[in-house]
This record gives structure tokens, sequence and C-alpha cells, in this order.
């Protein structure tokens, strides 16, 4: 009996995982000590922040370490999944804070709730760097579970519960149709295991591929779900709306970051070992999807009035950036060499080509949460907890002359606006920048043009609210909840972060260019 | 035909008319009764595979644990015979309908034209296979890493099931 | 130029480049902290703070604006030959993905330098006159955070060195436009006009973009197939990145007309992009259509047909705020972004003439609008939509230092009317309609002086500012011959000529009513009051500026007659030039002599269309004004009734068709067609698209299900009929 031997040296990509397993762990125990008497909940969020900042720091720290596969394969440890798990706790660190002030002001902090935001992470974390398919499934599924908790965790009225139903069971729906497609891509290679698969998968085109194809066909469904693509998406704004809107903030952000992340993961030995033929396949079947949710997410945002609603639609529309970059990731650069890149790559052209559109990529999920995060924390910061079960607590007439209660609420608010919308010097034009020009380098030139007209309509509902913002009159007897320091250091925090990188994010993209690595046997 | 393919039939059979029963009947004390059996045949067709531990936890965890609960939800409703007809023709359930049956249809297209397919494969793994030792052995070695990742899952799983229950916060 | 050099001895030229983003960074500062700190400091800091912070950028300005007159001065140019009489600096990389990289960098040649004197030194007479304009405003601190903002994105607008930084103040200015223009947003319609003006810009903006991707893809393909034309354009690209202002140049150069006039070269604009996602067009093919997406660019900026209708919409804002930015500086944006962009313009004649034709067609249809308008800010803003078109038309006939020159008079005298007119309002009781001003010369006598310079400017009369500007773009339309386009050019000096008589016509007519005659019996205030001195100073100082800025335009250097202006702007236009002769797609005639003849017939122009205007309202409309005349005069009588025949003759030939088509091209073109169904049509039907596309999503969670099964099914179905045999 050969009893693999595992060293510390596969420990180590899970450790930010692991500590906010602990920390998850820790509150739950501190929780059950409290006595009614004494209830001191303030340092359960600073509890939660600590071990996701200190999880990121480790992250980080080891990200750009070569890449190689740990647990005997099961799982990778690359700069890739290093920068997805810097991302998430990057998203976790601002979700907390906004919860520690909105779950004050309902009365409803509890340890569990930090716990659970910390295994949902923890999940995160881990599925970036699965690299195979149970592993990846159990993880998604410990992000999944989390967050369909999360959901629910407000029980004043039918809407929360209703929101954590709903996502329960399509997402069990979504999860059996990814574990279908995976049984089905093992019975035609052999095998879970993506680095395998990659080698198996010419043989097994050629002999089935049908079961080939309809296996990935719906694995992708699966993670489609996911990431809330067109037509996908349904349950997106039932269930942002309904949820805690920091855990919308984090469905939104962190989320579909790692679901994203899985999809390149799964899907890239598809277009780059199998020939090109199916490279184009795969490049229209995205390409297609990207279209879809680029257009619908922006109309259906279009009229909505309900923000926490047109940010649910918002952040379908945002997938469907993220999937044309991944469509540009399929493709096969034309001619060897990216058209906007000035500079001839000599060796490895398409490695390095592929290289850059990770890279807008992750910058995108970067921006996109950062983004995110400010944009529901300022929600957060305004609803009142008694127009919820009246539906009113989003109304876009609560921003209304917000510039002038809440100067600060308002400009934090107007810069996620202006970043949402991909309008200069924010972090999401930038953003937009790079995603679209990666997609004009692999060739998908009117993707991309089709891209550019779907944000210029998606301006108009941004800037609605900042027109609200500055440009209406405040209703009469309008009162905005009381300020929580925690909420708007979020603010502070995000804002400084979407304007400076905005205005310089030379250090970022270089950081972000050399984690853009995946591993490859 | 040996015997092996003879019982793969009749089990079979039993499992897809127990699964048409499950949601034929109109009752629901049948229907999970139905289910029951349905995962008794496929019991059966574990043991067939020789892939006995699974055979035992299938009967144990589904038709035992799964069941019972399934039972007392369907008591606690007490529905009434109202609850119990049938409901109005949407065109979500049209759609939905036809969809399933379009992706089973395909799912026994693509099948049906895999290589390999129709063959019996039971007596070709060694009878080892499937083993509590065996399952053991793999899963603390080599499936170390998802088998560490389902204790995060069911605690998640149990900390989530708490705070749903949870009548107040 | 001797004394500059002399003068400047003490500056350190690198010094002074490595400082340049100080010229931004003031009036940055001051929005920071007027707009943070501002209702803690209170108005007269915020006042001083705000006037001084332009007023420091101005200074700095003159410091570099001197520098750059001295010839060892010159600025780095990766692409090839360092750059005289221009100051530049790199401060690296701002961003950069794998091979693509911008960087930052600010340059100042004589263009920029020019520009930034203008924006700068009317920039800081508009502060002052802000002060007291908004004096009774309780929003000041908004307004002037605001305002500087402004400056300092329109200054990062002219400094940039790369077409990125150029396009992040292009958004900033039409940000701070749309703040500025919905200042007073607890009125709808103003605010509605903010979001107009931004919506039309974004559809511009989309263009300016796409431009940009042409140019970056067109600088990428050209090195592999030209290795040797483009080696210093590959280079260049390399070290500052493809969107360099300069490499903007090095691309022109490196692509020749044809081969037939460039024999044994690699590439020319007739041969076909070899590689990339353009592979299989013309290089001229696709340089022509990335001109015409900046074309779009431009038009949404600078409201050309068919994007100009934000413009008259944009005078909801404050006074101030339409002089400074609707008058002066970002509605000229894009003549500059065109000039900038002139050594690729010059390469194809085919985007010259649309550039002339738009300019020519926007010039004249907004002049005849601008005849029926009676709101005094109406008039005003229709005349610089007409302006403007008459900068594009020197653009589109490939007279750019002309257009440049038309931009610095335009902005003195434009700002002066503009001020002006707030002036009047300030002073009548916020009275914008001219039909119920009039007689104000003897009442409000500084602006009358100032707006009456002003409008003999505007209208070209000699020897002012407006006049040589004008009659410079005019000649050219006229003498500048481009191979295969002479009839377009034909239609565009025909244009720009009866542009010159409108405009004449148009900005007597509100001059007479305003300040000329009697008060009128609708009046708001009974006598109106002349505005402080922070208002009229201002007034004073762009009136004299509106005058001497003719010096320009004279030729004043010894032995040739060429204008000083065009001179000066020589090392812009060096390489447009050079480009130009190789190319031969314009030809332009020597300076012989000066153009007396044209000068003449300009004069003429100006003086009927001006002395007929003033005919009509001083003498011939008042007298008519339906007085009972004395029944017992019957001679009297019958000529009243044969003046009142020819009056009738009068109308129905001249006035009645003019106002029919003036009113015409207002409604049809402005009201109908692209208020109601180019914006409020386009916004109306997604609205409609998205709620039909609302009624799918019921909330129930079986059709979710069912409709993912379906799409499931579909995309699978498809998939496998690709790869299943």
């Amino acid at each position: 009996m050969n009893i693999p031997s595992l060293t510390f040296l596969d420990f180590q990509p899970v450790l930010p995982a692991l500590l906010l397993a602990v920390g998850g762990i820790v509150l739950l125990l501190t929780e059950v000590f409290q006595s009614a008497a004494t209830i001191n909940r303030a340092y359960q969020s600073m509890v939660a922040l600590a071990f996701s900042a200190v999880a990121g720091a480790v992250a980080a720290a080891t990200t750009l370490e070569p890449a190689r596969e740990v647990f005997l394969g099961f799982g990778v440890s690359d700069p890739f999944s290093g920068a997805v798990t810097v991302l998430v706790c990057v998203g976790l660190g601002l979700s907390v804070l906004v919860s520690a002030g909105f779950l004050r002001h309902r009365n409803a902090e509890r340890g569990e709730f930090y716990a659970l935001l910390l295994f949902a992470g923890a999940g995160m974390s881990l599925l970036a760097m699965s690299n195979e398919f149970i592993t990846l499934f159990i993880n998604l599924e410990v992000m999944s579970v989390s967050t369909y908790a999360l959901s629910a965790w407000l029980r004043r009225g039918t809407r929360p519960s209703e929101a954590g139903f709903k996502y329960f069971i399509l997402g069990a729906f979504s999860a059996a149709i990814l574990v279908y497609g995976a049984s089905l891509l093992y019975g035609a290679t052999g095998t879970t295991k993506l680095s395998e698969l990659a080698g198996l998968l010419p043989a097994a085109v050629a002999s089935n591929p049908g079961l080939t194809y309809l296996g990935a066909g719906l694995v992708a469904v699966g993670l489609a779900f996911k990431v809330a693509a067109v037509p996908f998406h349904m349950w997106t704004p039932d269930v942002y709306e309904g949820a805690p809107t920091p855990v919308s903030a984090l469905m939104s952000a962190g989320v579909k970051a790692t679901a994203f992340a899985s999809l390149v993961r799964v899907f890239l030995p598809f277009a780059q070992d199998l020939g090109p033929n199916h490279a184009q396949l795969m490049t229209y079947a995205f390409a297609a999807l990207a279209l879809l949710t680029m257009v619908v997410g922006n109309l259906m945002a279009l009229p909505q009035r309900n923000v926490k609603r047109m940010l649910a639609y918002s952040s379908v529309a945002h997938a469907g950036y993220l999937l044309l970059g991944v469509a540009a990731l399929f493709a096969r650069p034309t001619g060897g060499e990216g058209p906007l890149a000035v500079t001839p790559l000599l060796a490895g052209a398409e490695g390095a080509a592929r290289q850059q559109t990770l890279q807008a990529i992750l910058f995108y999920l970067l921006a996109y949460t950062v983004t995110s995060l400010g944009s529901f924390g300022a929600l957060a910061a305004l609803e009142r907890r008694e127009d919820e079960p009246r539906g009113t607590a989003w109304d876009l007439e609560k921003f209304a002359g917000l510039s002038q209660r809440k100067p600060g609420w308002a400009l934090a608010m107007a810069a996620m606006m202006l970043s949402l919308g991909g309008i200069p010097p924010t972090v999401g034009f930038m953003g937009k920048l790079f995603i679209f020009r990666a997609a004009v380098d692999a060739g998908l030139v009117w993707l991309a043009v089709a891209g550019v007209l779907a944000s210029a309509a998606g301006v108009y509902y941004y800037l609605r609210v900042v027109v609200y913002m500055y440009m209406r009159p405040s209703q009469d007897g309008v009162t905005v909840p009381e300020r929580q320091w925690t909420t708007e250091l979020a603010l502070v925090l995000s804002t400084a972060a979407v304007v400076l990188l905005g205005v310089a994010p030379g250090t970022l993209s270089a950081w972000l260019g050399k984690a853009s690595v995946l591993f490859s046997q | 035909m040996s015997v092996e393919n003879v019982l793969f039939w009749v089990f079979a059979l039993g499992i897809v008319s127990s699964a048409f029963l499950v949601i034929l009947a109109r009752n629901p004390v049948h229907s999970a009764m139905a289910l029951v059996g349905a995962f008794f045949f496929l019991a059966a067709e574990y043991v067939l595979l020789w892939a006995h531990t699974i055979a035992v936890l299938q009967v144990l965890v589904y038709a035992g644990a799964i069941m019972v609960l399934f039972l007392f939800v369907i008591m606690l409703l007490s529905l009434t015979d109202a609850d119990l007809q049938p409901g109005q023709v949407t065109l979500a359930r049209v759609v939905g309908g036809a969809s399933a049956a379009g992706l089973c249809l395909v799912m026994v297209e693509t099948l049906s034209k895999t290589k390999g397919a129709g063959q019996v494969i039971a007596g070709e793994q060694t009878q080892v296979f499937g083993t509590l030792a065996e399952m053991g052995r793999v899963i603390y070695t080599q499936y170390l890493f998802p088998f560490e990742a389902v204790s995060l899952l069911l605690l998640v799983a149990i900390v989530g099931a708490v705070v749903v229950a949870k009548a107040r916060i | 130029m001797a004394l500059h050099s002399s003068m400047l001895t003490w500056v350190n030229a690198a010094g002074l480049a490595e400082s340049l983003y100080f010229i931004i960074a003031l009036p940055l500062l001051g929005a920071f902290i007027s707009g943070v700190f501002g209702r803690l400091l209170g108005r007269a800091n915020v006042n001083l703070l705000a006037t001084a912070a332009v007023a420091g950028s101005f200074m700095l300005s003159l410091l570099v604006f001197a520098a750059i007159n001295n010839a060892g001065v010159t600025a780095p140019n990766p692409f090839g030959d360092a750059v005289p009489y221009a100051l530049g600096h790199d401060y690296g990389t701002w961003f950069a993905a794998g091979g693509f990289r911008v960087n930052f960098g600010l340059a100042v040649d004589h263009l920029s330098g020019t520009l930034l004197l203008v924006i700068t030194g009317v920039g800081t007479l508009i502060h002052l006159y802000s002060t007291s304009y908004m004096e009774h405003d309780e929003g000041y601190w908004r307004f002037f955070a605001y305002l500087n903002l402004f400056v300092a994105m329109m200054l990062t607008l002219v400094m940039a060195d790369n077409l990125v930084l150029l396009f992040v103040g292009w958004e900033g200015v039409g940000m701070c436009s749309y703040l500025l223009i919905g200042f007073w947003y607890k009125n709808p319609a103003y605010a509605f006009a903010g979001r107009k003006a931004f919506i039309t810009n974004r559809v511009g903006d989309f263009g300016f973009l796409l431009g940009s991707f042409l140019l970056v893809l067109m600088v990428a393909a050209l090195p592999a197939q030209a290795p040797s034309q483009a080696g210093r354009l590959e280079a260049g690209a390399a070290q500052v990145g493809p969107l360099n202002l300069r490499g903007v140049g090095a691309l022109a150069t490196a692509l020749p007309y044809s081969a037939a006039k460039a024999p044994g070269a690699e590439v020319t604009l007739e041969s076909r992009v070899a590689s990339g996602p353009l592979a299989g067009f013309t290089y001229g093919g696709v340089l022509t259509a990335a001109l015409l997406l900046f074309l779009l660019g431009a038009a949404g900026k600078s409201a050309q047909v068919p994007l100009y209708v934000w413009l008259p919409d944009a005078m909801a804002g404050p006074t101030p705020v339409s002089a400074l930015i609707h008058a002066a500086t970002m509605v000229t944006a894009g003549v500059y972004l065109f000039c900038r962009l002139s050594p690729l313009l010059v390469l194809s004649p085919a985007a010259m003439a649309t550039v002339a034709l738009i300019g020519g067609t926007t010039a004249l249809l907004a002049a005849l609008i601008a005849f029926t308008q009676n709101d005094i800010k109406k008039v005003l803003a229709y005349s610089t939509v007409s302006q403007l078109g008459l900068m594009f038309l020197g653009v589109g006939v490939g007279a750019f230092w002309a257009a440049a020159f038309h931009l610095v008079t335009h902005a003195f005298f434009k700002a002066c009317l503009f001020l002006g007119a707030g002036s009047v309002m300030h002073g009548n009781g916020d009275e914008t309609d001219i039909q119920k001003l009039g007689g104000l010369r003897k009442e409000m006598k500084v602006t009358w002086a100032t707006f009456a310079v002003a409008t003999l400017a505007i209208t070209g009369v000699v020897p002012l500012s407006g006049f040589f500007s004008k009659d410079a773009i005019l000649h050219a339309a006229h003498t500048h011959v481009v191979p295969g386009f002479e009839g377009a050019m034909h239609v565009a000096y025909a244009l720009g000529l009866l542009t010159a008589l409108s405009t004449a016509f148009y900005m007597t007519r509100a001059y007479v009513l305003a300040f000329e005659g009697e008060r009128s019996k609708d009046a708001k205030v009974p006598h109106a009051h002349e505005s402080a001195a922070a208002m009229t100073a201002p007034l004073v100082v762009l009136a004299v500026l509106s005058v001497l800025g003719a010096a320009w335009a004279f030729p004043l250097l010894p032995g040739t007659h060429e204008p000083v202006f065009e001179n000066f702007l020589l090392p812009v236009f060096s390489v447009t030039e050079q480009v130009r002769a190789a190319a031969g797609t314009v030809l332009v005639p020597d300076h012989a002599g000066l153009p007396w003849g044209a000068y003449v017939q300009a004069w003429v122009i100006a003086l009927i269309g001006a002395g007929s205007a003033f005919f009509l309202y001083t003498r011939f409309f008042p007298s008519r004004a339906g007085q009972p005349l004395p029944a017992a005069l019957a001679f009297a009588r019958n000529l009243s009734r044969n003046k009142f025949y020819a009056d009738e003759l009068y109308e129905a030939v001249l006035i009645r068709p003019l106002k029919f088509v003036a009113r015409l091209a207002y409604q049809v073109l402005d009201a109908l067609v692209i208020d109601t169904v180019a914006v409020r049509g386009t916004a109306w039907v997604t609205a409609q698209v998205g709620s039909a596309l609302r009624l799918i999503q019921t909330g129930d969670v079986q059709a979710y299900a069912a409709i993912m099964a379906a799409a499931a099914l579909g995309g699978i179905v498809y998939a496998l009929s690709r790869v299943m045999p």
C-alpha cells in the first residue's frame, strides 16, 4: 500500500483558507459563551476583519511563488489562485465592515453571520485552487451553502427567506447539472483531474465527441449559473434584493470572481489542447453568452427604480464584460501576435497573449469587487429597516438630495456609479479598457464594439443615481440612519481604491500581470 | 446472456418504473414509498458492480434516514384533498417539462452513440473494489483534499441549517 | 523673440518642463479645497482661493509660454528629432499591459501654449466675474469647486501628450460641464438639459474611443509590414506608447500617400493591412474611418451637426459657465483635437471634405436658427455653434492655423458677449428676452461699449480681430485646392460666405434690440443698473483683447506676407506641412501679397449684413409699429400704405422665407428629429425593451428553472450539432 506523502508545501497554499475557517470556528465558539446579561458583540466584526486581513496578507505574500500541484494534483497552487484569494479577502474584509453597521442597526449581529461569511471565503479560496471536479464541486458547495444561509439571515417579512429558498433551489438545480456534466466528462476521459484531462481530451473528442461536449456543456451551464450569465441569471435580482445588502455585495463580488476563476481553469484545456475548430466553437459559445449577458443585463437595469435591483442587473451586465474577456482568452490570437501589443511578442506569443487577457480579467474582477462593495456599502448605509417591508428601502427617491444631507456618502456613491459606468478617472474605466483591448487583440472587434455600446447604455442608469443625489431636492421628512464608522471606513477605503487605481493602475496591473499564471503541465 | 446481465435489466426496469411512480402517484406518501423502491433497486445495481459499501450506505442513508425525513415532512404538512389536485398547466411547466424531456433525449442519443455503450462492465473490476477497506484507503490518501473539504462543507451545512431554522435573530 | 530669450536665461527649461503638472495641480487643489472645506471657509475665502488658483495657473502658463518662445528650448521626441519651441516631460509609464502602454506625459508647444493662456487667462477673468455674479447664490462653493475642476480638466486636455490622457481631460470637461449645466438642478428642465449634454457627448466619446482603437491597430500593424519606413514609429511606440501625439506625426510620415508619389515604398495608403484584425482593409480606408470616428467625437464635444443640439440647451447653466465652457474653451476641444490630428487629416482628402462640409453646414444652419431666437443667451449659443462650424470649415480646408486663430479670437469676443449678456441679465432682473430689453445703451454704459466692440468683432468689421480670423478661414477655403474634391470645397466656401452674412445680421439684430432704441414697456425692472466692477473689468479686458487679437493676423515679419500667427504656429504644424507637401492632397498658394480683394469682399459682406439689420431694427420695424396714421394726409397714408406693401413684399420675399427656413430648421431638425426622435426616442425604445424583458422576470422559481433548462438544451444541442458526426 503506497501512502502518498504530503509535506508542508502541500498545506501552505491552503493556509489562507485554513485561517478563514479557523476564524469562523473561533467566532462560533465565542458566540456560545455570550451570556444574555452581558452581550457584547462588537469584537466579532473585528475578529472577522482581522482573520480576513491576515489571510489576505498571507495569500498576497505567497502569490508569486512558482505554480505547482498540491495534494496529488487535486489542487494547484499558482499565482492565479493566489491573486483570486487576495481578491476574495479584500471583498470579505469590506463586506465585514459594511455588515457590522448594517447588522447592528437591525439588532441582528451574531457570531454565526461572520462565521458563515468566513466559511464562504474559505470555500472561495479553496475553489480557486481546486483542480479536480470532485474537489471543485465540494468547494463550490461550501461557498454556496454559506451564501444560501446568509441570504436568508434576516427573517422579517417574506423577502429574505424567499430569497434564500429560491437561491437554494436553483443553486441545487445548477449544481446537479454541473455534477452530471463532470460525470459525463469522467466517462469520456476516465479522469476527474483537470491536469490529466488536458492530455486525455484530444483522444476523448476523437472517439466520443458527443459525450465530451455534452459533459463540457453541462459543466459550463453549472458555472454560468454561479456567474449569473444570461439566461442563467434569473435568480440574481430576486436573491440580491432579498439578501442582506452586505451579503448581496459579497455575492456580486466574491462568488462571481471565484466562479470565473474556476470557469477559466476548467475550460482553458478545451481551448488550448483541442484543435482550432474546437477553440473557435468555445470562443463563439462564450462570445454569444457574453453578448447576451451584456445586452440583457444593461437593458433590464435600465427601467429599474429600485437601486438594489438595478445593482443586481448591473452585476449581470458586468458578468457579460467578464465573459467577453473569457471569450478572448479562448480565442486563438490571429497571426500569433496581439495587434494592440505594439512590441512584437517573440517567443510563446500565444501564451503571452493569454497572460495579458488573464491579467485583464483579474484586473476587472478586482475593479468590480471594490466598486460593487462600495456601491452596496453606500446602499447599506442608506437603507432603513422600517422601509424594508414596504419594499421602498432602495427606491431611487431615497437618493434624492443626498449630496446635501450626506455629502460624503453621495461622493462615494457617485464615484462608484462612475466606476460602474466606466468613466475615467476611475478603476472601472481602466478595467473596461483592459478587457476591451484584450477582446480586440483576440480579434473579437465587433464584440468589443457591442460591449462599448452596451456600457454606453449603462451610463444612463448609473448617472440617474448621480442625478438624483446631486440634482434633486431631498424629500421632506426623509431621515437617514445614523452613521456607523465601520460602514464609513468601508466607503472611504473603496472610494480611495476606485479613484487611486483609476488614476495610477500601473503597480497593481503589473502585479496582476505577474500573477496571471495558471498551472499547466 | 449472463446472470449479471439479466439481473441488471431487472433492477434497471425496477428503478425506472418506481421513478415513474414517484412522479405519477397522486398521494405523496405513495410517491415517497416508490422512491424507497427506487433507492433499493439502485442499491442492488451497486452490488452488481461490487460496490458493497455504497450499496449499504445507499440503503442506510437514503432508504432509511432521508426517507424518514420525507415522510415526516409529508405528515406535518397534513395535506388535504384540495391540495392534491393537479396544478394548473402553466407556460413555465410546459417549457420546463419539454426542456427536461429534450435534455433527456439528447443524453440518451449521446450515450447511445458512445463507443462501448451497452456492454456490461460488471466483473471487470476486482472483487476488492468497493470494499470498506479499499474505500478508506483511497479516501484517506488520494482523496484527502476533497475529503477534508467535505468536513468544512458539513460544518457550514450544520451552521446554515441552524441559522435558517432559528425562529428569530 | 529675442526679448523673451534674454528674459528667460534664469529659467531652467528642464526644470520647468518637469514642473508642468503644477499648472494642472493648482486648480485641482483649488477644486478640492473649495469642494471639501468650501462651506467652512466662507464665501470671501472661496472666491479668493478659487480665483487665485486659476490666476496662479495663468502666471505659470505665462512663464511656460515665454520659455517656449526660446529657440533653444526643445521637447524630447522618442519618434525622431527633438521638437523645437516646445517643452515636454514624460513622467513614466501610466499603465501598461503586455506590449501596449500609455505613458503619463505633458507637453506644451506654441498651440497648446496659446490655449493655456486663453484657458487660464479667460478663466481668471471669468472667475473674477463670477465672484460678483454668484454673490447671492447659496451654492457658491460648489460652483467654484466645479469651475476649478473644469479648468484643471481643460488644462489636462490641452497639455496631454497622448490621446488617452487627452481623453481623460475630454471626459473630465464633459462631466464638469454636465455638473455646471445642471447647477440649478431644482428646475427639472435644467437637469434635463444637463443629461442631454452628457448623453450627446457619450455618443461622441464612443467615436473617439473607436478612432483611437483604429489608430493603435494601425501603429501595431505597420512595422511588421514596412520595417524600414516605420522604424522610428515602432521605437517610439515601444518607449511611450502608440497613442502619443508625436506618434500621430510619425505615423503620418511613415505612410506615403500613394505608390505613384513614393516609388519603392514598402507600404502606402493604398496597400492593404497584412495582419491583425484589420487585415484586408487598405491603410487609407482605415485612416479615413478613424478620422471620421474622431470627427464624431469632435462633433459631440464641439456641437457640430448632427450632435450640436445640446449646446443651446446648455445655456441653462449660470452665464459665466456658458462663457467659459460653452464659448471659450471646452467646445473648441474638437478643433484642438483635429489640429493635433492634422498630419493624418491631410492624408485623407475625403475626411477633409467631410469635415469642411459638416463645418459649413453647421455654420449656416446655426446662423439661420439664430435669426429668430429672442433669448439673448440662445442667440449667442447658436452663434457659438455657427462659429465653431467655421473653425471646422477651416480645419477641413487645411487652414489649421486659421482655425486655431479663430478659436483664440472667438474665445475673446464670445466670452465678452456672454459675460455682457450676463451683465445685462444681472442688471435687468434676469431678463433674457431681447424684445423686452432695449435702450440699455444709456443705462449700462460699460456693458454697452464692450458688447458693441465684441459685436463688431464677431460681425467681422475692420480692424477687429474677428475680421481677420474669419477672413483667414474664408480665404483659405477659396484658395486651397483639394484635388478630387474641388466641388465640395466650393460649396464649403459658399456656405462660409453666407454664414458671414448671416452672422453680421443676427448679431446686429441682437445688439440693436437689446441696447439701442427705447426701453421696452415689458421690461421687468424700470431701470437697469450697471454691474459691479468685478463684472465690468473682465468685460473691458476681453473687449480690448478682441481688438488687439487682430495684431496676430498682420504680416509683421520682415520679408514675408505670412501672418504672425501662421508663422508662430509653424513649429506645431511643420510635420503636417511636410506630409501635405509630400502627399499633394492640398495645394496651398504662396503668400504673393496681401489678399486685398478678399478683405474688401469680406468687409462688404459684413457691412451689408450689419447694415441691413441695423436699418430694419432701428428704423424700419419701429416705424411700422402700428400707430394709426393721421387720416387727413392721404398722400402720407398712401405712402404709408405703399410702405406697407413694400413691407409685405419684403416680408414675403425676404423675411418670411428666412423666418420659415429658420423656423423649419429649428423645429424640424432641432425639436422634432433630434429632441424627440433621437434623444427621447432612443431612451423610450430601450426603456420599453427593458420593461418587456421584465415580464419574464416573474419571480416564479419554476419558470426560472424552466428557462435555464431550455437555454441549456438549446446551447448543448447547438454544440453537439457542430461536433457530432
